[in-house]
């Protein structure tokens, strides 16, 4: 696999091993890595500490100039929200590449998209590269999460059609 | 429909007093030209149609009229189940009963034939009806006079359907609250009281909003906010959000993961995505938390004509 997105896989597993949503991402300028990030919600009590905000965050002590943002490259575990995709979009990036679909909040293609955001700026799509170690990742954080709570109750109705 | 208060009406020539009486004292910001005397200003609700049209749409039913009251037990058991996206709709309305929607074509045949088996003195006829459940006591009225409906009403939309959705204290803490926003920023309240602000900066996305809630986070987390504060405190929760321009996607986003109440601007945006542009972020049914949108008109506010139109502030 990709050495970038082995590198974004290890940040999600870190953040898996810290308690937090288990995504991961690196960003890429010529072949080199120059951010890299995983979601920290839970620790800095940020919503907005996403991957990629974490990593942008981070790159913003160098002086990036606008043609070398326009060949950044994103590799990143999940499809990035609707937050972060709009902020790729923004920044003009090159390349996104992610390893499964984010059905709840995804940015690129699963909810939002470029053309809600008005976005000119058109940026190329790898999509579900490693969609079922990004899920298996993430399934493991809600198990989880989710160990002591109760089994819910779900009401099961008769759906009726004419 | 909304009315401005504060604004002279002609007809009189008298002002909405609670306006005029609140608002000058707490004004005298720098912000506010010093010649004005009263504020006028509209809050405008941003929502979807489905809520702010009168009417709902309609669709044919065959109905049977019942002829002889005490056969309507019989009638009941014989006829077909109302299909789930219509069941909001009551059976019987005055000696008339449902039976299927005309588009059932088959579903009807089926059913005429088993209730002219009762051998009943029977009539059939079709009906419009409302084909959504009203959302709203208008819509109600309106969909009540077709056919009986269930409603429940929804007392947060109510208000903001009103022509003045807020009472003289609420417009005056929107208006002190959206006169401490800093120059193309981003102020987060909790009522009167402000708990993080920012504004537009030139270092990578570093727009107001996003950087209003990580300042949030920071006091949240901070000792003096545990200090001062004995409640439980979830990120923006409760929250309103005033801005000078209208959040872009990123930043409307961001609020929803901050999963903040309200959210209120003064300007639209070039790359808005609450009221500009083709898509409104804040009714998009998938996403799992709805803040509600409100674009707040102020007359004679000092608008900085060198203002940014864009959110982020840099182009």
């Amino acid at each position: 696999m990709n050495e970038h997105m082995e590198t974004a896989f290890k940040l999600a597993e870190e953040a898996l091993k810290n308690d937090e949503v288990p995504v991961g991402c690196v960003f890429v300028c010529d072949g080199v890595q120059v951010g890299q990030g995983r979601n920290e919600v839970n620790a800095s009590g940020d919503p907005t500490a996403h991957a990629e905000m974490v990593a942008i965050r981070e790159m913003r002590k160098h002086n990036w100039s606008e043609k070398e943002i326009h060949t950044f490259e994103l590799f990143v575990t999940l499809e990035p929200c609707i937050m972060c995709a709009a902020a790729m979009y923004e920044l003009g990036i090159k390349r996104i590449v992610y390893g499964a679909a984010n059905q709840r909040f995804g940015g690129i293609e699963s909810v939002g998209n470029k053309e809600k955001y008005g976005a000119e700026h058109e940026i190329e799509v790898n999509s579900l590269i490693e969609a079922n170690r990004a899920i298996g990742l993430l399934k493991q954080f809600y198990e989880l999460e989710n160990a002591n709570a109760p089994e819910q109750k779900r009401k099961i109705k008769k759906k009726r059609n004419c | 429909m909304l009315k401005r208060c504060g604004e002279r009406d002609d007809s009189n020539g008298e002002e909405c007093p609670a306006k005029r009486r609140e608002f000058e004292p707490t004004l005298n910001g720098h912000r506010i030209a010093p010649s004005v005397s009263g504020i006028n200003f509209r809050v405008l609700p941003i929502l979807p149609a489905e809520l702010t049209t009168f009417e709902v749409p309609l669709v044919q039913f065959y109905v049977v009229h019942v002829l002889q009251l005490q056969t309507i037990g019989q009638l009941i058991k014989t006829l077909p189940d109302i299909p789930d996206e219509f069941r909001h709709l009551k059976r019987i309305k005055k000696g008339m009963m449902l039976v299927c929607p005309v588009h059932c074509e088959s579903l009807f045949e089926e059913a005429k034939k088993k209730l002219l088996g009762l051998n009943l003195p029977l009539e059939f006829q079709i009906v419009e009806v409302p084909a959504k459940k009203p959302l709203t006591e208008r819509q109600f009225e309106f969909a009540k006079e077709k056919w009986p409906t269930s409603f429940h009403s929804m007392p947060e939309i109510e208000k903001v359907l009103a022509d003045q959705p807020f009472d003289g204290d609420e417009s005056r803490i929107i208006l002190a609250n959206m006169s401490k926003v800093p120059s193309n920023g981003c102020l987060i309240a909790d009522g009167e009281r402000s708990l993080a602000e920012s504004t537009h900066g030139t270092m990578l996305l570093e727009h107001a909003a996003l950087e209003a809630i990580r300042n949030l986070a920071k006091y949240q987390q901070s000792e003096a906010y545990s200090v001062e504060e004995n409640r439980f405190a979830y990120l923006a929760t409760g929250c309103d959000v005033f801005l000078e321009q209208e959040p872009c996607a990123m930043c409307a986003m961001g609020l929803v993961h901050a999963r903040a109440k309200r959210v209120f601007f003064r300007n639209r945006s070039s790359n808005g995505v609450l009221a500009s542009g083709n898509w409104h972020l804040h009714l998009e049914p998938a996403i799992n938390h709805h803040y509600q949108v409100f674009e707040v008109k102020i007359d004679n506010f000092d608008v900085n004509a060198n203002a940014s139109r864009h959110c982020g502030g840099i182009l």
